[in-house]
């Protein structure tokens, strides 16, 4: 056999080497865009004070007396117990407060809905309540998942890519906790809510997608980062892919509804509460695919 | 523990039940057998004459495997008892009559045709992990006590290169993989194959890292490769014991901890009348019994996200060490009973019918399925069965057996959640995902409730056709259907293999699995039940070969479920042949 020969069946079998495992050149090119790339949406609101919450602001069609003995004139320590009774007084079981403008310490939020029901006795709010005594709370509110600039940013990485290159749009929660004032510092309540979910939807639609639920909430702590995918076959998500590829700024509505059961209701001030929300975006691409868009 | 008590057992009855058979066949018998047995017994240990040549091929087509043999074998190319006397040379291995399985129908690897040593060098993926590796590599064929011995050795270093799951990537680039080597366990895997003796012969032990088995008529177990997840690397053992009146047949899916075992027993007691006449000598009765003593019967779900992707629900928790899925575990058992006969014994047609009556008795959960437990869970029992009667025909033909044939053809009759081969092809994956299309995690998705717990009113009617044909040594092929007229576990698979052609070495087989419908099997679409096993071996110099496979593996991948995609990868050894069976 020649030399020139050898030479040539060496080289073609170097680059069977290197041309190798096409399953590896796969997996290894599953690229994920978070953190640097995608903004990390970081925020501490406060509920609206629960003066806010009553009174005129509540949205039942009722009114309270101006002066009605036996009650405070102010609220501002009140607890949901407080809340509760004064549901009670109104004879309503649901209570709504919106919020155009949302007072955020980071973060772009807008337009807060907190509702309240009232399930404080067995025949009330049967629809919603289902047989739980104490509070129902719902809190929606809108959050800029992608703002203009980092929009162009990742949408040049991606020229020329198609949303299903996506293969999984996932938020790493560093926090999600529920404070409370007491005794001038912040002191975590998480444990006494329930029946928590986290969900995401897009702004004026009903389609909602689940994140977070009750048994993980208590594991996400700053030292504990935890991921949550979105159901990739939900419609914000769909959005969210569209909204990557396409350069688009994104806003996207979250809520969370949980409940505190009767005997947790004294110890649930609203006034000076709120939520600490801290997560990165994600989103895993596959290489492949882009390349496969692009030809 | 369980699985150290099995091993044990096997080790006994490798000891008690294989080498004496051996030594009762060759040396024990103190009485000369009739001169048509001494015409059709190997005899090699007799032999005045230098044995057979051995043959450093791949492992010989009749090792994957076979029905109860008609011992002793045929040997057509000698004409009469006169010809072939006591102490004569036994015929060429070329000239007997071929009568296991005549190709490695579903193997998953190659063995050199040379004696060699060398090294291959690739990549490997083991769950979301993928590794560099470096596999020093020795293979030898020869004789031991006049019977043929092929041993092929390996010993896998791998080198971290990427880790797919979150976080991970690039960080542990060129560590080496010590869980490949913590464990006793671990050193088994050295073995890709150890064989001695022939299938259907006195005495057969088959050790690899590769192959498909089949336990007598594949009533229970047909084709189960153990390797098919690729993300287990195992061992497995065959070892059969034959003799004139009887003989066994055993099985395990891992030589080290195994869950899948299975063993038949059959004898011949008309033998004891009259063994020349074919009818008597031929017909035996049989019992049998495969178990997997670790079945999954409901898949555990990612609530904890052990591997920090952000799916729960949607995902199979998967052990981040071994990449096996984690699962409540119980036991499925088949069992049963079978008689055969040849009604055909010619030097060129070989013809026999048998009946199979068998059973699949495990446990289903009787919790609510919608919020399935994992502790205590309550368990009914359940008994299926089924009956099968079966025609295999085997015929060599041309000059020197060039040409051998095989069909089988089998009627079923089996209750609906019965269900025929039930260790089949991809068992080890279907196990826990059953439906290897679904892309959402069902606990009750695992095949032990998918099968038995369908509605079992209903009688299903089904068959099974298969023809092999092998040409020498440098070509073989195989087609098989399975269908019936309810449940969507309609087969077909396809084989190919060229044992050596000049420079290449080439095995392909294509199982398409679960069709719904027999329809089903033949449109041109992929399937995720299809698996493709195609791999091949090319020499560019003596020196250097290049392995290239294309496979639909079904590894665990990052998204926790079998997944299904063609992988097409390829090597490179380097080494030198040496001995008899080199520099060919």
């Amino acid at each position: 056999m020649s030399r020139r020969r050898v030479l040539h069946r060496v080289f073609l079998g170097l680059a069977c080497l290197v041309a190798s495992a096409c399953g590896f050149v796969e997996a290894a090119t599953e690229l994920t865009i978070g953190s640097g790339q995608l903004q990390r949406v970081s925020y501490d609101f406060r509920w609206p004070s629960i003066d806010a919450l009553i009174g005129d602001k509540l949205v039942t069609g009722a009114s309270l007396p101006p002066e009605l003995p036996g009650l405070p004139g102010s609220y501002e320590a009140s607890t949901l117990a407080h809340l509760q009774g004064l549901m009670v007084l109104t004879g309503e079981c649901r209570g709504e407060v919106k919020q155009a403008e949302v007072l955020a310490t980071s973060g772009n939020l807008r337009q807060l809905t907190v509702t309240a029901v009232n399930c404080g006795s067995p025949d009330r709010c049967q629809d919603e309540c289902k047989g739980f005594v104490g509070m129902r709370l719902e809190t929606r509110y809108q959050v800029q998942l992608i703002d203009e600039a980092t929009a162009q940013k990742v949408a040049g990485m991606l020229t020329g890519t198609s949303p299903a290159a996506i293969v999984q749009v996932r938020m790493r929660f560093y926090e999600l906790a529920f404070k409370q004032l007491q005794g001038g510092k912040d002191t975590d309540i998480t444990s006494l809510f329930r029946d928590f979910e986290l969900g995401l939807a897009m702004p004026d639609s009903t389609d909602e997608t689940a994140v977070v639920q009750g048994p993980w909430l208590m594991e996400i702590t700053p030292e504990t980062p935890r991921r949550f995918e979105l159901d990739p076959e939900a419609h914000v998500t769909q959005e969210i892919r569209k909204a990557i590829v396409g350069g688009q700024p994104l806003w996207v509505e979250v809520y969370q509804r949980l409940s505190v059961a009767q005997p947790d209701l004294y110890s649930v001030r609203l006034t000076g509460g709120g939520v600490l929300f801290d997560f990165q975006p994600e989103v895993v691409l596959s290489v492949l695919d882009i390349a496969g868009g692009k030809l | 523990m369980r699985a150290l008590w099995a091993s044990t057992a096997y080790c006994l009855a490798l000891a008690l039940a294989g080498w004496p058979g051996y030594a009762l066949a060759e040396e024990d018998d103190p009485a000369p057998p009739p001169p048509d047995f001494v015409q059709e017994a190997p005899a090699p240990k007799r032999a005045a004459v230098p044995p057979p040549i051995p043959v450093p091929l791949p492992a010989p087509a009749t090792a994957v495997a076979s029905d109860k043999p008609a011992v002793p074998p045929k040997t057509g190319a000698v004409p009469s008892a006169a010809a072939n006397p006591v102490g004569k040379a036994p015929p060429k291995r070329s000239d007997r009559f071929i009568e296991g399985e005549l190709a490695n129908v579903g193997a998953m690897g190659l063995v050199p045709w040379q004696n060699r040593v060398g090294a291959v060098l690739g990549v490997e993926r083991i769950g979301d992990q993928y590794f560099g590796a470096l596999t020093p590599e020795f293979n030898w064929s020869s004789t031991l006590a006049d019977r043929p011995i092929t041993m092929s050795l390996g010993v896998p270093i791998r080198l971290e290169l990427y880790d797919s799951r979150p976080d991970k990537a690039w960080s542990r680039l060129g560590k080496l993989r010590m869980d490949d080597w913590n464990e006793p366990s671990d050193f088994a895997q050295v073995i890709r194959q150890l064989q001695y003796g022939g299938k259907e012969e006195h005495f057969y032990l088959d050790v690899n890292a590769f192959k498909a088995s089949t336990l007598g008529h594949g009533t229970q177990l047909r084709r189960y490769n153990p390797n098919v997840n690729l993300n287990t690397r195992r061992v497995s053992a065959q070892l059969d014991g034959f003799g004139d009146f009887g003989g066994a047949e055993t099985f395990l899916n891992d030589v080290t901890a195994p869950n899948v075992m299975g063993a038949l027993v059959f004898f011949k007691p008309l033998s004891f009348i009259d063994r020349k006449n074919y009818l008597l000598r031929s017909f035996s009765l049989g019992a049998s019994a495969v178990a997997d003593l670790d079945a999954p019967l409901r898949n555990r779900l990612d609530l904890a996200d052990v591997d920090d992707d952000g799916r729960r629900l949607r995902e199979y928790e998967i052990n981040q060490k071994s990449f096996q899925p984690v699962y409540l575990s119980t036991q499925v058992v088949a069992y049963g009973a079978d008689a055969e006969i040849k009604l055909v014994d010619t030097p060129a047609v070989d013809w026999k019918t048998y009946v199979d009556a068998s059973w699949l008795v495990s446990g289903l959960p009787t919790d609510n399925p919608d919020a399935p437990g994992f502790v205590h869970v309550p368990t009914r029992e359940v008994r299926p069965g089924g009956a099968t009667w079966g025609h295999l025909l085997r015929l060599n033909l041309g000059e020197h057996r060039r040409h051998a044939l095989r069909f089988r053809a089998e009627a079923r009759l089996y209750d609906g959640n019965y269900l025929p081969g039930y260790f089949d092809v991809l068992y080890e994956v279907q196990r826990v995902q059953y439906r290897l299309d679904q892309r959402w995690a069902d606990p009750n998705g695992t095949k032990l409730q998918q099968v038995l717990g369908r509605p079992a009113d209903q009688t299903v009617r089904g068959g099974y056709l298969e023809a092999s044909w092998k040409a020498g040594d440098w070509f073989a092929f195989a087609v098989g259907l399975e269908v019936n007229d309810q449940t969507p576990d309609n087969h077909l698979f396809v084989h190919m293999e060229v044992p050596r052609w000049e420079n290449l070495q080439l095995l392909a087989t294509l199982h398409r699995r679960n069709a719904i419908q027999a329809a089903d099997l033949v449109v041109w679409n992929s399937t995720a039940s299809d698996l493709l096993l195609v791999k091949a071996r090319y020499r560019l110099a003596e020196w250097l070969h290049i392995n290239a496979e294309a496979l639909t593996p079904y590894g665990i991948g990052p998204d926790s479920f079998f997944k299904h995609v063609v992988d097409f990868n390829m090597n490179v050894e380097l080494g030198f042949s040496y001995g008899r069976g080199g520099a060919q």
